[in-house]
């Protein structure tokens, strides 16, 4: 459910997290491996911060426990993680935000000159 | 090394998740640790070491805690306040730099504190991790286990296993997977530059397998090369192949000669290879021996236990298996029993009492310093409530004050963690300085990468925890309660006033060991060996193969030279030596006696030349001596005092004869003389019965101890006694030479080194808990500064306001003290081995404690004391 006003904007990590869950369903170490390197090792997360930031989601409904569970021959304690749909809206509303900025920058002549 | 801190990092990692809020902890934590684990296996994957990620990983979940317990505000103020905590942190630390250096009493004191604390605790880390938790750089070290047998009729639990024995385990108990045995080599290699002395192993074809290691170069000495008639081989250490061999690859494959035998080199192995034996320089097959029947019970067993066998499982079958082992030709032939045990408590067995000894006492430390921390930050935190109070007034959040306390505890911590690592530096140098050259497993000593994380991590927690604690509780006041009971400690003084107690009380303790350590260390360098020290050179000299008469020449030629050379006095040759052993052991009664072999005194054996009583200044107190005894006459001995008292009390030993060896060779010695009894391992041992055979009527031995009395510089007879040797053998090295008196100091080492570390030990906790009266002191005088004021005003003098504070301090001290010396009079007891000649309630020792920590309680009051009486009343009656 969008709230009228537009949720608050997602935190760099929060936004990382659910665009690397909207490829595949991850477990904890695997998504802090994504994350790093979908931000250009910009956001590195502990274990702890991931782990509170995906808290946080699940609190507010935008990732869920995944259906996946271990294979026999990984650590069982592992979790995966899935985004939901709430996840792909707010995910959507962080793009548009974003696009906006873009926008703006490029009326501003703030975005970095294009090669070729 | 790569095992240990995955596994503490796991467990640092699990404790910290233990700070989480509970729900985040129910739902992820197994998941988190996963995860850890999974961060941890590829930064070792990428070859990276693990501590820096443990420390980093461990600091995230702290920040992650400390954040969530500070929000549970509504959303958005907790988003945005996530999103500020990190660029405020850079301000918040600015700040804390600031306030820290207005004032840095509080910084010195509580870094100062927290790196004696940490820096003591991280040097034990790396004594405790060095020998305890990794001197088995084998794979799957748990599974070894060394296997003995008994020898009852030499009185042995664990005696060395035969041949025959070894065979029947190797071949029958499928406990273990595999087998290997080794025996001792000493002998001299030959061919390249100097004859050079080696000591090494003889191990049987199994062993190198057992142990799991490969070879650096070439191959381990292999069962192929350990059966008769096989060609010699020999694999090198690393040592020696850099220092004999200028670590040439072609190494492998040359021939080197050892004694009288070439050997083919098959290997090297590598530099950190942990040989079984201490500092053994190569490996040979055991072969040559198997074919000598002269050659039994010699060989030390080690097996690694098959998957799913424990040691008690295996136990049992290789006592079967041993016990239907006959040894051959004897007719009363006991059944043999074997015994294991595990090799991790071979190796360490002997000191691991005291390391943990001493870890429990730097635990104390530690937790004397956290104590401390706590209480500082107490002491402050009380000084600042005014402070804070009116910060809260204009509107700081409570969490933001936290902020700033933690920043500032963040401050000392970082500050004490240098400080500790220099600590931590200074203490293992010094450790490995003094440490006694037989304590097992020291040469990886040092302070690596797993003892730095720990510095952190130590430093980190004690400061967050004992300086985070005292911070919520300072901020937790309401700002009107703040104002109105500003500056006064309140419920935690009483907490502080027993910690100070508590610190003395602990002080009191670690200072009574130390000092009976140290009395107990001038009572055994006083102690009279029974032999002359000085002017006495000794050195071991290996006999030169050949027949008897040839050896016996060489001896006689070399004897004659010493003892014609100018100031020479008097030259001594023996099988055994004090405080370099060597001797045998047999059992022995009276002639006419009839007392079965168990029953029989143990005695010791050493064959002698004619003048070495002279030559150790070893009197004879009845008889005569050895001199010009020749080998084809009845046999002769002279015996020590103990063993005349022990064999006939109350009698004339000389003219007497003695039995000794077993019932099916006994040999019957006539008694010449009786000598003093001297000390001969150790200066605090009880007096041994020793009997001296004449080296002319005794089996060759394969070396002998010299020893040279002279009235000039002993050290200066050591190349002439090389030349003397040379001359007569060329390729006989000289070795281990030693003035006599360097001898003896040296079995001094163990207890030089246990009193100078308990002695640290004890005045760090001394500084330490002085530090404690100090800060409590501090805050007494602090929290009754507006009482004073209000006294002076009214006319008290500044004397008895003085005279006050200073009864108050001891008070706490004076109790601190006696439950202090009460726990050490208890508690002394465990230390009771390694005191010599001191009571362990010596009053002397703990009226001298007693003393010394009064004087220093007394330099820890009188500050504050001063403050006290020069309290200026308006100042004080204003501040309110």
């Amino acid at each position: 459910m969008p709230d009228p006003v537009g949720p608050p904007p997602l935190t760099p990590l929060s936004h990382a997290i659910l665009l690397a869950l909207a490829e595949e369903d991850l477990h904890g170490y695997a998504l802090a491996q994504a994350v790093e390197r979908e931000t250009d090792g910009a956001v590195r997360p502990g274990t702890g911060t991931l782990y509170a930031a995906l808290q946080r989601l699940s609190d507010d409904g935008l990732i869920a426990d995944s259906r996946y569970r271990p294979g026999p021959d990984e650590d069982q304690r592992r979790k995966y993680y899935r985004i939901t749909d709430l996840g792909r809206t707010a995910a959507r509303a962080e793009a548009t935000r974003l696009q906006r900025v873009l926008g703006l920058s490029a009326e501003r002549g703030l975005l970095p000159e294009q090669p070729g | 090394m790569r095992r240990g801190p995955g596994r503490v990092g796991e467990g640092l990692f699990r404790l910290a998740l233990c700070l989480l809020p509970p729900d985040l902890r129910r739902t992820c934590g197994p998941a988190m640790e996963a995860a850890f684990r999974d961060r941890i296996a590829a930064v070792r994957a990428r070859g990276g070491h693990p501590a820096p990620v443990v420390l980093a990983e461990v600091v995230d979940v702290f920040a992650v805690s400390i954040r969530a317990r500070l929000g549970g505000a509504s959303r958005p103020e907790a988003a945005t306040r996530r999103n500020r905590l990190l660029p405020d942190l850079g301000a918040d630390l600015r700040a804390a730099v600031r306030t820290l250096r207005r004032r840095p009493g509080y910084l010195v004191l509580a870094s100062g504190t927290l790196a004696l604390g940490v820096g003591a605790c991280t040097a034990m880390f790396a004594v405790v991790n060095g020998v305890l938790l990794r001197p088995l750089a084998y794979p799957d070290p748990g599974r070894l286990t060394m296997v003995f047998q008994t020898l009852p009729e030499l009185g042995w639990e664990m005696g060395p296993l035969s041949f025959q024995v070894f065979d029947a385990l190797d071949r029958d108990a499928d406990a273990f997977q595999s087998m290997g045995a080794l025996t001792g080599l000493e002998t001299v290699l030959l061919g390249r530059g100097d004859p050079r002395r080696v000591q090494g192993q003889r191990v049987t074809g199994g062993l190198f397998a057992t142990l799991g290691i490969e070879p650096a170069l070439g191959r381990w000495i292999l069962p192929s090369d350990d059966v008769p008639g096989a060609a010699p081989v020999a694999v090198l250490s690393h040592d020696l192949w850099t220092t004999v061999f200028g670590a040439d690859p072609k190494a492998v494959g040359s021939t080197v000669r050892l004694g009288e035998t070439d050997h083919l080199v098959v290997g090297v192995m590598p530099r950190d290879f942990p040989s079984p034996g201490e500092g053994d320089e190569l490996w040979t097959a055991t072969a040559a021996l198997r074919a000598d029947p002269d050659h039994v019970n010699l060989l030390q067993g080690i097996g690694r236990l098959a998957p799913g066998q424990t040691v008690a499982s295996a136990r049992a079958q290789v006592d079967a298996v041993a016990g239907r082992v006959t040894p051959g030709g004897e007719a009363d032939a006991v059944p043999r029993r074997a015994f294991l045990l595990p090799r991790l408590d071979y190796v360490v067995g002997g000191v691991r009492r005291q390391l943990w000894l001493l870890t429990g006492a730097v635990g104390l430390l530690l937790c004397v310093a956290c104590a401390n921390v706590a209480g500082l930050t107490l002491a402050r935190g009380s000084r600042r409530r005014q402070e804070l109070a009116v910060r809260r007034a204009l509107g700081a959040g409570r969490a933001r004050l936290i902020r700033t306390l933690l920043a500032e505890s963040l401050v000392v911590a970082t500050v004490g963690a240098g400080l500790g690592v220099a600590v931590a530096a200074a203490l293992i140098g010094g450790i490995a300085r003094l440490l006694p050259g037989d304590l097992p497993r020291l040469d990886g000593l040092s302070l690596d990468p797993a003892s730095l994380a720990f510095v952190g991590m130590a430093s980190l927690l004690s400061a967050l925890v004992f300086g985070g604690l005292p911070a919520l509780r300072s901020s937790r006041s309401t700002p009107g309660a703040g104002l109105r009971t500003a500056g006064r400690g309140g419920g935690s003084l009483r907490a502080q006033v027993v910690l100070a107690g508590a610190q003395v009380a602990v002080a009191a303790v670690l200072l009574v060991g130390a000092s009976l350590l140290a009395r107990s260390l001038l009572q055994l360098q006083s102690v009279d060996p029974g032999f002359e020290i000085e002017d006495r050179l000794t050195a071991l000299i290996p006999v030169p193969p050949g027949a008897p008469e040839e050896q016996r020449a060489f001896l006689e030629d070399l004897h004659a030279r010493m003892a014609a050379y100018p100031g020479v006095q008097a030259v001594g040759l023996s099988w055994g030596f004090p405080f370099a052993g060597g001797e045998a052991t047999t059992r022995a009664m009276p002639e006419g006696a009839s007392l079965p072999p168990s029953e029989r005194p143990s005695i010791y054996v050493t064959p002698v030349s004619p003048g070495f009583f002279e030559a150790m200044g070893m009197p004879l107190l009845q008889g005569t001596g050895l001199d010009g005894v020749a080998p084809e006459d009845p046999p002769v001995a002279v015996v020590n005092q103990a063993l005349a008292d022990a064999l006939w009390p109350g009698e004339d030993a000389v003219g007497k004869a003695v039995l000794r060896g077993g019932d099916d060779e006994p040999t019957l010695t006539r008694v010449v003389g009786v000598v003093p009894t001297i000390r001969t391992s150790a200066l605090s041992e009880e007096p041994k019965p020793y009997l001296y055979q004449s080296l002319a009527q005794a089996l060759w031995a394969d070396r002998l101890f010299v020893v040279i009395h002279t009235d000039r510089d002993p050290l200066a007879l050591a190349p002439v006694l090389r030349s003397a040797v040379a001359e007569l053998d060329p390729g006989t090295p000289v070795d281990r030479i030693a003035t006599l008196e360097g001898r003896v100091a040296s079995s001094l080492a163990r207890p030089r080194f246990r009193t100078a570390v308990a002695g640290v030990f004890s005045i760090l906790g001394a500084v330490l808990a002085v530090v404690g009266v100090y800060g409590v002191m501090a805050l007494l005088v602090a929290g009754r500064t507006r009482e004073i004021g209000v006294r002076m005003a009214m006319g008290a003098p500044g004397e008895r306001i003085r005279r006050e504070v200073l009864r108050e301090g001891l008070a706490v001290a004076g109790t601190g003290l006696a439950m202090g010396l009460v726990t050490a009079g208890l508690t002394t007891g465990v230390m009771e081995s390694f005191l010599f000649g001191v009571p362990r309630l010596d009053p002397i020792t703990y009226g001298g404690v007693a003393a010394v920590i009064l004087a220093a309680v007394v330099l820890a009051v009188l500050p504050s004391a001063r403050r006290a009486s020069a309290v200026d009343p308006l100042e004080a009656l204003r501040a309110e």
